[in-house]
């Protein structure tokens, strides 16, 4: 009886952790994907060996002429173009290196809300790159230009 | 109880302790960066 009394105790204090734990995880991932990541965050992420966030470059593929770079003009090391966030408008080669529930960095201009917003509508844990590509730039990251090339052997994430 | 589920009983505990101290130390530390405004190499530039 005791045994019985002691047991149910130790399950009704571990059950009661875990629910806490899952909340407490819960509450981890939404104050993540709030917070913008640094350019030097990420270059920091991307520079350290193993598992890599995925970079999505939002912006347009080509320059229409207005103030904004274009993905091929500049864009950060193993990024993946998908202009606005829409699949159809990512390059064929791009649309099969995407993938919607890994860590994701979202790379915009100027790392606009908006832009963020229509993103996390498809990626779960988006995080934004704060000051977008302008900060990037301005931090003096690796850059590179031209139309994107998927990597050789699979992975989505960054390299430098 | 034997000893051995009583001892697997307070590992689990321990072990849901700690995950739980450490997300809280995580969460705390993200929710004072979401607070402060995010510096940005463009915004250290002086004016």
């Amino acid at each position: 009886m005791r045994t019985t009394i002691e047991r149910i105790i130790y399950l009704l204090v571990i059950a009661t952790l875990g629910g806490m734990v899952i909340q407490a995880g819960n509450l981890h991932s939404a104050l993540e994907n709030a917070v913008p990541v640094t350019p030097k965050e990420l270059y920091a992420q991307l520079k350290k060996k193993g598992r890599k966030p995925q970079i999505i470059d939002a912006r347009a593929l080509k320059s229409v002429g207005d103030d904004d770079e274009a993905f091929e003009e500049s864009h950060i090391p193993g990024a993946i173009p998908m202009p606005g966030c829409a699949m159809i408008k990512a390059p064929v080669a791009a649309q099969a290196m995407i993938q919607v529930g890994v860590p994701t960095i979202i790379v915009s201009q100027q790392g606009d809300e908006k832009t963020l917003t229509a993103c996390q509508a498809k990626f779960s844990r988006a995080r934004n790159l704060a000051g977008g590509m302008a900060a990037w730039e301005d931090a003096d990251y690796p850059e590179e230009d031209g139309e994107y090339l998927p990597p050789k052997m699979g992975g989505g994430g960054g390299c430098l | 109880m034997t000893r051995f589920e009583r001892i697997a009983y307070i590992a689990s505990i321990v072990g849901l302790v700690s995950a739980l101290l450490v997300l809280n130390g995580q969460n705390e530390e993200l929710a004072e960066s979401s607070n402060s405004p995010v510096t940005t190499a463009s915004a250290e530039v002086a004016p």
